[in-house]
Parts: C-alpha cells; sequence; structure tokens
C-alpha cells in the first residue's frame, strides 16, 4: 500500500508490537495496584477504626501506601515506554516518508514549496509521536480502568453507581460537537504554519533580492499577516480546548453532589456504612482518571489524525517508476534513443509535438531553436525527468517508462543549467554521482579524479584553493617531505626566479619584508601564545625585550608610527587602501588618535598606552609600511635579540638553523626533517620545519612577499611545472579538493560550479550524456575547452546530447536538430545545415 | 624576467656594508616628499596632498640594462627618475628604434598618462645606467583625486601638459638625430 494511504493506525498496530504487548501487561499490573488501595480504604474505615484495631490498622495503611507507591513507579515506567514506542514508530515514519518524497516526479516539486515539505517532515511528524506510544495502551487500559472501578462501585451499591454514571451519557453527546470545532480550527492552524514557513523560505532564498530592493518592509508585512492570523486561530482553538475540559469538569462536579445527597441520606438511615461511602466516593473520584484519559485520548486522536491526514495528502503521489527494476539487475544500454511522435503538453499547451527521431550509440546530436522552443523539455524528457505526453521515447527499444529509476541513473547522466552544488568539500561534489549509484567500494581513484580536474579546466582553481589552504596536522604529516622537497626547489632551482618576489626566511639576516614580531620570535606558537596580539601580555615576551632593552625603542616607534599615521590620514577616514603603508588598521585611526590626544606632547607611561604602541611597532614591516623608517641599528638589536630568544629560551638548535639555512641557499638541498615524536608548541623558521597554522602556500615559498606583481601568476606557473616534474604537483590538487564550498557552492564563482558539474557528470561515465545548456556560465576558452574534450575524448564512446545556444561550437556535432515552437524544423549536420540556407543558416549569421 | 632592486637591497646592502641609509634627511617619506616638490609637476600642489603621494609612492632600484617597463604589457603606474638615465625604444615591424633618452635634469618622467587611463605601454624604457624612480600607481591617483576631487580638473590638464612636454621632446630628440635626407617637410607629402 502505498505510504500515504495507510491509516494512522497502521503504524500502531503493525509496528514494534512486542514491545506494545509488554505496555499492555505493565498497565494491567499497574490497574490491581490501582484498585487495591480502595479496597484498603474501606477496610480501613470499617474494620480498622471501627473496630478499634491498631496492627489492623497498621497493616492496612501499609498496604495502602505500598500499593500506591507501586502504582506510581508503575506509572513512571509506562510514561516512558509510551514515548520510546512512540518515537520508534516515528523514526520508521519519518524515513518511510522521506524515501517516498524524494521519489516524487519533478513536476509535483515544481508546484511544492521547499518550506511545506520541511515544515511536514519535522514539526508536524513530532506532534503526531506522541500521540503513537499511546496509542493502543491509554485506550485498551482506561477502559479496562474504568470499567473496574465501575464494578467495584457497582459491588458497594448499585443505585449509586448508576445515578452518578448518568454523566457521561451527555458528555458522549456534547463533546465530540466541540470536538469537531477544534478539528476545524486545527486544520486552519496547520495550513497558516506552512504558509508562514514558505514565506521564511521564500524571503531567505532570496535574501539578496530582499537587499537589493530594501523590501524589507514589504517582507515583514507579508509575515506579520500570517502571525496575525495564527494568533486568531489559536486562540479560537483554546477557546475550544478549554471549553471542552470546562464541560467535563462541570459535568463531573455533579456526580459527587449526587453522591452525597443520596449517598447521605442512605447514611443517615443506616442502609449504607461509613465506610463504604467513603470507598465509593474515593471510587468516584478515581474513574475520574480513566475517563479524563479517554477524553484527552480522544482529542489527541483526532489531532494526530488531522495531522497526519494533512501530512499525507499533499504528498499523496504514486512515483512515476519505481527505484529498482523488480527480478533483474538494471540494463547496461548501448545508447540507442528513438523518439516516435514524442509530444509534452502542460494542460493545453504544448510544449512538443510530433517529435520523431533516432539517435544511434555514440551520436553526437547538438539541440539548437529559438527560446521557449523545447530544447530543455526534450532533454528533460530523454532523462525520464518528465513523461511525455503522447507517442513514446524508447531506450535501446524499450519503452523508457518501463524502465526503473536504476536503469536509468546507470545509464543517462544530465548536467543541467543551474547545477546544484551540495554543501561539502570538492571532493565530495565531484564523488556525489558515483556514490549515489550505491558503490561505495569502487570510487574513481585520485589519478582519475585529478586527470578529470585537469580536463575540466578546473586544475589552476583547484591548485589555488590548495595553495590557500591550512591543513590540519594529520593530513601533512606523511607528506611532510614532498612539501620539504617543494621548498627546497623553490628556494635552490628556481631562487633566481623566486628571489625577487619573496624575501626567504633566513636566519642570519634581520628580514625587510617581514613584521617586527617576525623578525624576534621567528617562528609560530602551535597554541598562539606568541601571537601578535598576545606579545605585550606575554610574560615570556615582556622579560625579553625589557632584558634586552628594547622595549623603549619599540614604544618610541610605535608613538612615530601612531602620530605620522594619524596626521597623513586624519582628514582621509577610514580607507583601507590607505592604511595598507601603515601598520595601524583603518578602523583603529579614532582610537589612535584619542590615545595620542591623552598623551599630548608627553610620552606614554601607563602601561595600557605603551602596549598599544608596542602593538604598532610589532605588526611594523619595514619594506612594506612606509609611513617611517627603521630606526638607525634598531635592526641589529633586534636580529641579536632573536638569536637570543631562540636559542635560549626556546632551546632551539641555533647552529642547526643557521647550517641547513646556509645550505639551501647555496646548494638547494634541504636535509630531511628530524622526526619529533613529542609534539612541540613552538616552530622556529627554519627549512626543516614545517608551520601547521600557516598555508601551504606560506610554507612552500617560505618567506615575506617582496611585491604583488603581475608577474607573480606566470611564476607561478613556473613553481607549479616545476613541481610538476617531480611529481608533487598532485598533493597540492589533492590537498585542493578538500576546499569545502560552502551552501550551495556559494565559495566557488559560476563558472567555477559548473566546472565541478561537469566533473561530476564524466565521473559517472555512462553510455548516455545529456548537456542541458551545460557550459552557458562559462568564459568562451573553457566552453572551447568542453567542447573539445567531447569532441575528442568521448567522440565515439558516448551518445551526447546537448542543447546549445552558441552556434559556433556545434560544427563538431554528428547532427545538428533545429526545434522551433515544439517542433523539428531542421536537422542535419552544419556542413548540410547551412548549405541549405533555411533557418539555422539565419540563426548562425544573427549570432 | 626583472631582478629590480627594492628597497630592500637598499636597506640590505646598507645594513652589511655602510650605513647611507639615514644620512640625518629625515624619514623616506620626508626625502621622498622633497623630490616631489622639486618637480615642476607638483609647484602647485598643496604639501600635504604631495606627504600623501610620498607615502603611497614606491621607490624602486634599476640596474643598468634591466627593462623597467616592457612594450605591450599594460600600464599601471608613473616613473619619476630620481637618478640614472633611461633610454625610450618603441617596436616597429619587429625593429627596436630608439626614440628618446630621459635624464633627471631634462625630461625626467614618463608614464604620467598611466594614471588616467588603462591601456598597454606602447613602448619599452630601460635603464641605460644604474637607475632609482619612484612610482606612483593609478589605483593611488585616483584613491587620491576620490578625496580631493576639486583638484582633478587641474591635475588632468597638468598631466596633458606633461605628457605635451614630453611629446615634444622626443620629437625634437628623433629629428636631431635623423638624418637630413630623411626628413620630410610640410607641403611635399607622398
Amino acid at each position: 500500500m502505498l505510504i500515504t494511504r495507510r491509516p494512522l493506525f497502521y503504524w500502531v498496530l503493525t509496528r514494534h508490537r512486542p514491545l506494545q504487548l509488554l505496555l499492555l501487561a505493565v498497565i494491567l499490573v499497574s490497574l490491581f495496584f490501582r484498585v487495591f488501595p480502595l479496597e484498603m480504604q474501606k477496610r480501613i474505615v470499617n474494620e480498622a477504626i471501627h473496630l478499634r484495631n491498631e496492627q489492623l490498622l497498621f497493616l492496612y495503611c501499609a498496604l495502602y501506601i505500598g500499593a500506591i507507591t507501586l502504582a506510581s513507579l508503575l506509572k513512571y515506567l509506562i510514561n516512558v515506554m509510551q514515548t520510546v514506542i512512540g518515537q520508534k514508530i516515528l523514526v520508521g515514519m519519518r524515513n518511510e516518508l522521506y524515501h517516498h518524497i524524494l521519489q516524487l516526479p519533478l513536476q509535483f516539486y515544481r508546484k511544492m514549496q521547499p518550506g511545506t515539505v520541511i515544515s511536514a517532515m519535522t514539526a508536524e511528524l513530532n506532534a503526531i509521536g506522541l500521540f503513537l506510544g499511546g496509542a493502543l495502551a491509554i485506550p485498551v487500559t482506561s477502559i479496562l480502568t474504568f470499567l473496574v472501578f465501575l464494578g467495584f462501585m457497582f459491588s458497594l451499591s448499585p443505585l449509586l453507581t448508576l445515578l452518578t454514571v448518568i454523566v457521561y451519557p451527555f458528555e458522549l453527546v456534547v463533546i465530540p460537537l466541540l470536538q469537531r470545532r477544534y478539528n476545524r480550527f486545527n486544520k486552519k492552524r496547520i495550513r497558516n504554519t506552512r504558509a508562514m514557513g514558505n514565506i521564511v523560505n521564500e524571503a531567505v532564498s532570496g535574501i539578496h533580492e530582499v537587499h537589493s530592493n530594501s523590501s524589507f518592509a514589504l517582507e515583514e508585512k507579508r509575515m506579520a499577516a500570517y502571525v496575525d492570523r495564527l494568533y486568531h486561530i489559536l486562540k479560537k482553538l483554546f477557546v475550544v480546548k478549554y471549553g471542552m475540559k470546562f464541560a467535563n469538569n462541570m459535568f463531573q462536579s455533579f456526580g459527587p453532589f449526587i453522591l452525597f445527597l443520596v449517598g447521605g441520606y442512605l447514611a443517615i438511615h443506616g442502609q449504607f456504612t461509613l465506610g463504604a461511602l467513603v470507598a465509593f466516593l474515593s471510587a468516584y473520584e478515581k474513574i475520574y482518571d480513566p475517563w479524563k484519559e479517554m477524553m484527552e485520548y480522544y482529542q489527541e486522536y483526532q489531532d494526530a489524525s488531522v495531522r497526519y491526514r494533512q501530512i499525507m495528502k499533499i504528498f499523496d503521489l504514486p512515483p512515476e517508476h519505481p527505484l529498482l527494476p523488480e527480478g533483474r539487475e538494471p540494463y547496461r544500454l548501448r545508447g540507442d534513443i528513438e523518439l516516435k511522435g514524442t509530444g509534452f503538453s502542460v494542460g493545453a499547451v504544448k510544449l512538443l509535438e510530433g517529435i520523431t527521431t533516432r539517435i544511434r550509440p555514440n551520436e553526437q546530436i547538438a539541440l539548437v531553436g529559438f527560446s521557449g522552443s523545447g530544447k530543455s523539455t526534450l532533454a528533460l524528457l530523454i532523462a525520464q525527468l518528465y513523461n511525455a505526453s503522447h507517442g513514446s521515447i524508447l531506450l535501446d527499444g524499450r519503452e523508457i517508462n518501463t524502465l526503473s529509476k536504476a536503469d536509468i541513473s546507470r545509464n543517462i547522466t544530465m548536467i543541467s543549467q543551474q547545477p546544484f552544488i551540495f554543501t561539502g568539500t570538492v571532493r565530495d561534489n565531484l564523488l556525489y554521482a558515483v556514490r549515489a549509484g550505491g558503490d561505495d567500494k569502487n570510487l574513481p581513484d585520485r589519478s582519475r579524479l585529478l586527470s578529470l580536474v585537469r580536463e575540466v579546466g578546473l586544475e589552476e582553481d583547484i591548485l589555488r584553493f590548495g595553495l590557500n589552504m591550512v591543513p590540519p596536522r594529520e593530513r601533512i604529516m606523511p607528506l611532510l617531505d614532498k612539501f620539504l622537497h617543494m621548498r627546497s626547489i623553490i628556494q635552490g632551482e628556481l631562487n633566481e626566479q623566486f628571489a625577487g618576489i619573496i624575501e626567504f626566511y633566513d636566519c642570519h639576516y634581520f628580514l625587510t619584508y617581514c613584521s617586527l614580531r617576525d623578525n624576534i620570535i621567528f617562528g609560530d606558537s602551535l597554541s598562539g601564545e606568541f601571537d601578535t596580539e598576545h606579545l605585550p601580555d606575554n610574560k615570556v615576551f615582556r622579560k625579553l625585550i625589557d632584558e634586552r632593552g628594547l622595549e623603549g625603542d619599540l614604544v618610541a616607534l610605535g608613538l612615530d608610527i601612531a602620530r605620522k599615521t594619524v596626521h597623513l590620514l586624519k582628514d582621509i577616514g577610514e580607507d583601507e587602501f590607505f592604511f595598507e603603508r601603515s601598520p595601524m588598521q583603518a578602523d583603529e585611526l579614532e582610537n589612535y588618535a584619542t590615545l595620542l590626544d591623552d598623551l599630548g606632547n608627553g610620552s606614554p607611561r601607563q602601561r595600557q598606552h605603551r602596549n598599544r604602541l608596542l602593538l604598532l611597532a610589532l605588526r611594523f614591516i619595514p619594506g612594506r609600511h612606509s609611513i617611517v623608517d627603521l630606526p638607525e641599528g634598531l635592526d641589529d638589536r633586534i636580529l641579536s635579540t632573536r638569536h637570543y630568544f631562540l636559542e635560549h629560551l626556546m632551546g632551539v638548535d641555533i647552529e642547526a638553523c643557521f647550517t641547513s639555512t646556509s645550505r639551501l641557499r647555496e646548494t638547494g638541498a634541504l636535509a630531511s626533517l628530524p622526526m619529533f615524536t613529542d609534539q612541540r608548541d613552538f616552530i622556529p623558521f627554519c627549512p626543516t620545519e614545517y608551520l601547521y597554522r600557516h598555508s601551504l602556500k606560506d610554507n612552500i615559498f617560505f618567506g615575506g612577499t617582496i611585491r604583488e606583481t603581475p608577474d607573480e601568476e606566470r611564476l607561478y606557473a613556473v613553481a607549479m611545472e616545476a613541481f610538476a616534474r617531480q611529481g608533487l604537483r598532485d598533493e597540492i590538487l589533492d590537498i585542493g579538493l578538500d576546499f569545502e564550498v560552502g551552501s550551495k557552492g556559494d565559495r566557488l564563482s559560476g563558472g567555477q560550479r559548473q566546472k565541478v558539474a561537469i566533473a561530476r557528470a564524466l565521473l559517472k561515465d555512462t553510455p548516455i550524456l545529456i548537456m542541458d545548456e551545460a557550459t552557458a556560465s562559462l568564459d568562451n576558452q573553457s566552453q572551447a575547452l568542453i567542447q573539445k574534450l567531447i569532441d575528442t575524448r568521448y567522440r565515439g564512446h558516448k551518445t551526447i546530447i546537448a542543447v546549445i545556444h552558441r552556434l559556433d561550437l556545434t560544427p563538431s556535432y554528428d547532427r545538428i536538430i533545429v526545434l522551433r515552437a515544439g517542433t523539428v524544423i531542421e536537422q542535419g549536420s552544419y556542413a548540410e545545415l547551412m548549405d541549405r540556407k533555411g533557418v539555422f543558416y539565419e540563426l548562425v549569421h544573427k549570432q | 624576467m626583472r631582478n629590480s632592486w627594492t628597497e630592500r637591497e637598499y636597506f640590505m646592502n646598507s645594513s652589511t656594508n655602510s650605513k647611507h641609509r639615514n644620512s640625518g634627511e629625515g624619514s623616506s617619506i620626508d626625502r621622498k616628499t622633497a623630490f616631489l616638490q622639486q618637480l615642476p609637476f607638483f609647484h602647485e600642489t598643496a604639501l600635504e596632498t604631495l606627504r600623501l603621494y610620498a607615502y603611497l609612492a614606491s621607490m624602486e632600484k634599476f640596474p643598468a640594462g634591466e627593462p623597467i617597463v616592457v612594450q605591450g604589457e599594460p600600464a599601471d603606474r608613473m616613473y619619476l627618475l630620481i637618478s640614472g638615465k633611461v633610454g625610450i625604444c618603441a617596436d616597429h615591424h619587429g625593429r627596436q628604434f630608439h626614440l628618446q633618452l630621459l635624464a633627471p635634469d631634462g625630461v625626467s618622467y614618463f608614464g604620467e598618462l598611466a594614471l588616467l587611463a588603462e591601456f598597454d605601454w606602447f613602448f619599452s624604457a630601460t635603464a641605460l645606467t644604474d637607475a632609482t624612480v619612484l612610482t606612483i600607481t593609478r589605483e593611488a591617483f585616483h584613491r587620491v583625486m576620490e578625496k580631493y576631487p576639486e583638484q582633478l580638473p587641474k591635475t588632468v590638464s597638468r598631466i596633458i601638459k606633461l605628457h605635451v612636454e614630453l611629446f615634444v621632446d622626443q620629437t625634437h630628440y628623433l629629428l636631431d638625430h635623423l638624418k637630413e635626407e630623411a626628413w620630410r617637410e610640410c607641403g611635399s607629402e607622398q
């Protein structure tokens, strides 16, 4: 049975039966312990108190409390079990519903708002879960309890019982009436909540439109209308709900009233014992509980029923094609496609009509035509994403709608114009289609992935991603030698080219293109304790600069920087461009201006002021920050402080550092890394070290940037070529594949997204490939690259159907089919169609 | 392949050799400002603006024989010659023709038009002797003009006048060096 046709109770009756039976058993046991105290009550009054028997009193009281305690514990257990069962059933319901939803045809999703689906799958199902747990147990228990207590009461006095129970039939009439009203409001509430969800979803999806049109007020008004309506619906809903409770309570109060009246009268006239009266009263009160539970159950059942119906109704569409073929393996097609009078209409509108053509295996077809001519629709029909309204489509001689989704996905890959990129890494996205085939063990290996990346023109981008990433330590460690090798290539073989744009870290020298902080500390701390911003408060550092007499000079330098920057740029304002040559940041201008005002002409004495000026000095890069010059002699003193710091405070083997640096500079050779089993926190800028908190690029080029020039691009290409010769470039690419693309791939450019989609499709390697303007957002060069790929690599290996806009890309196709207003008006090779001088010819000349 | 010295080599040399860096002339902004003030181009510019340009300008050194700009590459900055001699050449039908000689005492700048528009260098400039130049990028120029928009019309007209001067100097130089037979007087157009 289709999941959406199942009644609510189907889930209750067919899932987790043993557990439900257990629950039932526990309830029955607890029932006994709920009736037992009643009997005790009667005996306490009639026997113990009446007969003045203390022993019996104690006995019966003990039994009383014992039974009550047990009953409470069991009730606790029952509640827990109920919830567990309910949630377990819910798990099954959710998964199966999702399974169904995903397969619903595309037309469904065209009309359906994502907000509705989300709301249905999450919040609305939650509400049903609570009901499901007790769906069977509660009514059974309540009815049994009710009957038992009723029986007990009857055994005491049939007359009284009949009198007190007379109320209930009234309730059986009134309450359902109120309940129907409640249901109506409930349905409205659900509809309203869904609409709200949709509005939020729309606004968030199109947030850039909202911002660019400043339509905040408009959106808020839309939402406010629904919020308001929800408020009113809820108000009415709860008025009815509590109305029902009120009605119930009122009816209940009559009971004791009658009881006291009649029972008291009987007791006065000796026809009824006091004990029995007390017990009867108790029983009467107790009978209310199961009744109330039945009432609540009834309400909850209605509520859950309505919600359940509402959820299932929207998804009540049969999936068009089975997921898996029955009784056979999915076909492996050759790629023969035949269309016989194929047509597609939406209502009265004919999007395609009378398409008849035959595409042989490995033929490459271009679909061209005017906008709205039905090219994309045709592509979607062949991919079984839409179903033809007339005529038929045959794949390898088989009717397409007899094929399961598995048959199609094994044989056809479609690349759409706006591909969807999932949150995750580039690698995840590339492997998505292959993984979907369910074959997690036969994933393409790295070299296949990388060669495909190369073929679609993504290599440059992935390289750049890789270079800019800061891979985690575990990723780097196995490849450490390789990265150090790359470093030695740059400083050795390519030294001449790079010496002009990078100042390599060299322990012997003061580095003009590194900050003073880098010059002093000359290393990186994994814990961040030697980060520039933390240095003024770092005890070790403080001690160092005080002892070496640097503190005063650095503060003076900072003061000079602050004065000159503020003076020069105070009228310019916080324009970041102008702050590139000063260690001060644009948004700090005001603060420093205030600081200088406070100081006046005096020198800074407060620790806080000195620290802030110290920061400026530490950030200062002599080669870049032209705002001031490095004071005379400071470079030498910084250098000696560095050596002192490294050797005596950090315990670095400075001789080894000197030696390896000189050796690298002179011979281009790098000693292999000594393996440290314990993780040190401090890593100096020595050639044999890897800086785990820095990007791959920083680690390979290992120095300060002298300048950013257009030459840089060319030099990187040179470097990459050198790496490729050593088989090292692939390592960078591999790391680049771990780049996180962001939600919907928003950290990638449009062209990059499209290339990922194309690579993803090609990795899947199916006999038929359909491309719906798949290269539309690429630049001309990339489009040509992909076209050439199709023309050469895949010629004779795939049947290709490409919907194309740019007609200059069509000559290499075997056949061009020209569509207009849903019909084929011309077909033939490029040469034939040009000779014919028909519609295609016109189109080409217009472009 | 470019191999110009930059401020780094300047500093490096001075720290390992003699200390001719800070010879008491004040900070490098002051030095650059002083240099700019001497140029006729900047005669009417306010001191504050001048200091801003000095701050944004870069000083570069080119050893003898090094190309400074190469014909065909995108032009993005103006060059002011502080010291040394620079030769201007153009490629015509595959041959390099020498067009002009620049020296600090004469016309001592080129690329002034790059401040106003985007184009590719239509000539090459090479350091004939060791040369030091001061460069101002188009971007820096535009940013400063954004802050002082009232100065733009005057500045543009000054740049154009500079270009005229440069062009006139170039024409005279060429004519001086051409053989008389090659001259074509006006009125004898063929």
